[in-house]
């Protein structure tokens, strides 16, 4: 099972790296390299982290997702066909591309953090740190448990456009709630703000629960998604 | 097949294999198997089957019924071993476009336990395909070159070939063929190969299988195929009932026709006997010749032999 999982896991990373590996590293590097560069020169700059980590995060949202594309072109899915992996195997390599692009997201989602804390304040909030990258850790599963089954099941565009509705459709959702709330009970929106409040300054066991709660979350959306992906991938002809 | 081949292990087995698609065609119970050491050509007009065969050996589509077996194995449940035993050409090119000659070789070797770099570098010196070179950069037939130079470099016991001479010139056929050849010389391995080009039957193919929309017409050793068939050729008052009654396929034109009959139905034309007849006189109204391989296909496929498939 390994030597399978492996092979496509490396398939996948050559796909990826079609384009050129060099654009790749300096997009990785190069955020938390500006980082440093904007931090050194103009001191602290409390927007540079949120930009940093916004960037490497869409960056890397987008990375497992090439794969799908090369696929898409021409008839480069028939060498899916031609390889000597299973489809299960092939689908587990792709997760752990992801699985790769959530590592790299953590390291560079605490350089850029901790950087700008450190520019800001001359001192890092371990804390702090530690909630930043998991909230985006946690998003960013939660984004790729969406898209892959979408990419698996449609092509690369329609899997975009149909994220987009999705995002659309939650945020109308959120909006029409809040809306509904306003109108009906209007004690409750600001019960809700004073809970986000209260989670935000969350400290030592409130913590550890929510990051739990945040890696579960996750978890299930991945085994979610890949039970997903791989009922579509088995049932696919090419 | 014959009895040589009869004693040989079976390189690939097709068994009952039916595929249904929404569109209504159905590839219908097919059955054929070819022997180790052989090379068997897979034949059949467009939209005959040839390339879902082909892919449902390779599991990239699901089959509703039968079974597959490659060198013995279950081409699903032993799919790793079966696919680590087979080398794939297709009629175009899998490889990402951009990726260099070298680059496909680096995705290719680690797919592969018995990849061999030096065999590799072999092929690509004997095709002129330049490492540097990016895939989209190649022409239609390098570009199949270089999925035949990836397919005979790990050691593949059987060869899977999809239209590989379509994009060829006639010495780039030629090669190929050479090249076919000395693969299966060793008597362990074996090609399975769909053709348009009944040309590179006649010189490489020891076996047809030949299909035509979605049933299985004929398989069994090539000069059979050719024997079992003549085509019987006359004016155009000579198409009698006797003729039409025994005719697989029949092809009208202005100054006559031809049709393709069984080599066991010959004689129950009345025609032809008179042709025996009265040939010495030079009056023969009905003459029957060999068929070649496009004859057959040509013929089994007008609307004729159509209705009679339909009601077979």
């Amino acid at each position: 099972m390994m030597t399978g999982v492996l092979r496509a896991f490396g398939l996948d990373m050559r796909r990826i790296a079609s384009q050129g590996m060099f654009l790749i590293l300096v997009l990785l590097i190069g955020f938390p390299m500006a980082m440093v560069l904007l931090g050194s020169i103009s001191g602290g700059t409390s927007y540079m982290p949120g930009a940093a980590v916004g960037g490497v995060s869409g960056m890397l949202a987008m990375l497992p997702l090439t794969a799908f594309t090369f696929e898409q072109q021409g008839q480069n899915n028939w060498m899916n066909g031609v390889i000597p992996v299973r489809r299960i195997h092939q689908v587990i390599g792709r997760y752990l591309v992801v699985g790769a692009c959530v590592l790299i997201l953590a390291l560079e989602v605490a350089f850029c953090t901790g950087a700008g804390m450190w520019f800001e304040s001359g001192a890092i909030q371990f804390p702090g740190l530690a909630a930043s990258v998991l909230v985006t850790v946690v998003i960013y599963v939660l984004l790729e448990s969406v898209m892959l089954p979408l990419c698996y099941r449609f092509t690369y565009q329609k899997a975009l456009l149909t994220m987009m509705f999705i995002c659309i459709g939650l945020g109308a959702l959120v909006a029409a709630v809040f809306a509904l709330l306003a109108k009906l009970a209007p004690d409750a929106i600001d019960a809700v703000l004073s809970w986000v409040v209260s989670v935000e300054s969350l400290s030592g066991a409130g913590m550890i629960w929510l990051a739990l709660g945040g890696i579960v979350l996750a978890a299930f959306a991945a085994a979610v998604s890949f039970a997903a992906s791989l009922c579509i991938y088995l049932a696919k002809e090419f | 097949m014959t009895a040589a081949a009869d004693q040989s292990p079976m390189a690939l087995s097709i068994t009952g294999v039916i595929k249904h698609y929404d569109s209504g065609f159905t590839l219908d119970d097919i059955t054929f198997d070819l022997p180790a050491g052989y090379i068997m050509g897979l034949i059949g007009p467009n939209g005959a089957g040839k390339s879902t065969l082909i892919k449902l050996i390779l599991n990239m589509i699901h089959r509703d019924a039968g079974e597959i077996h490659v060198f013995g194995l279950d081409n699903i449940a032993a799919e790793e071993t079966v696919k680590e035993n087979l080398g794939i050409v297709f009629d175009s090119s899998y490889f990402i476009e951009t990726w260099t000659v070298n680059k496909v070789e680096q995705a290719m070797a680690p797919m592969y336990l018995a990849w061999d770099h030096a065999t590799f570098d072999g092929y690509l010196t004997r095709f002129g395909l330049d490492r540097k070179k990016r895939v989209k950069e190649l022409s239609r037939g390098m570009q199949m070159k270089l999925m035949l130079a990836v397919a005979l470099s790990h050691d593949a016991k059987l060869l899977v070939l999809d239209e590989p001479t379509s994009g060829l010139d006639v010495l780039a056929r030629d090669e190929l063929m050479d090249i076919l050849q000395n693969y299966i010389a060793d008597g362990e391995r074996s090609v399975l190969f769909s053709t348009h080009i009944t040309a590179d039957l006649e010189r490489a193919a020891d076996f047809i299988t030949y299909i035509t929309r979605g049933k299985l017409y004929f398989t069994g050793p090539k000069d059979e195929f050719e024997e079992s068939f003549r085509l019987v050729k006359g004016g155009p008052d000579d198409l009698a009932p006797d003729v039409r009654g025994v005719a697989v396929g029949v092809h009208r034109y202005e100054t006559g026709f031809d049709a393709l009959v069984r080599a066991e139905d010959l004689g129950k034309i009345a025609g032809l006997k008179a042709e025996e007849e009265e040939g010495r006189r030079g009056v023969a109204p009905l003459t029957a010749e060999p068929a070649s391989i496009d004859d057959i296909i040509r013929l089994t496929n007008t609307d004729d032999a159509a209705r009679a498939m339909e009601v077979a």
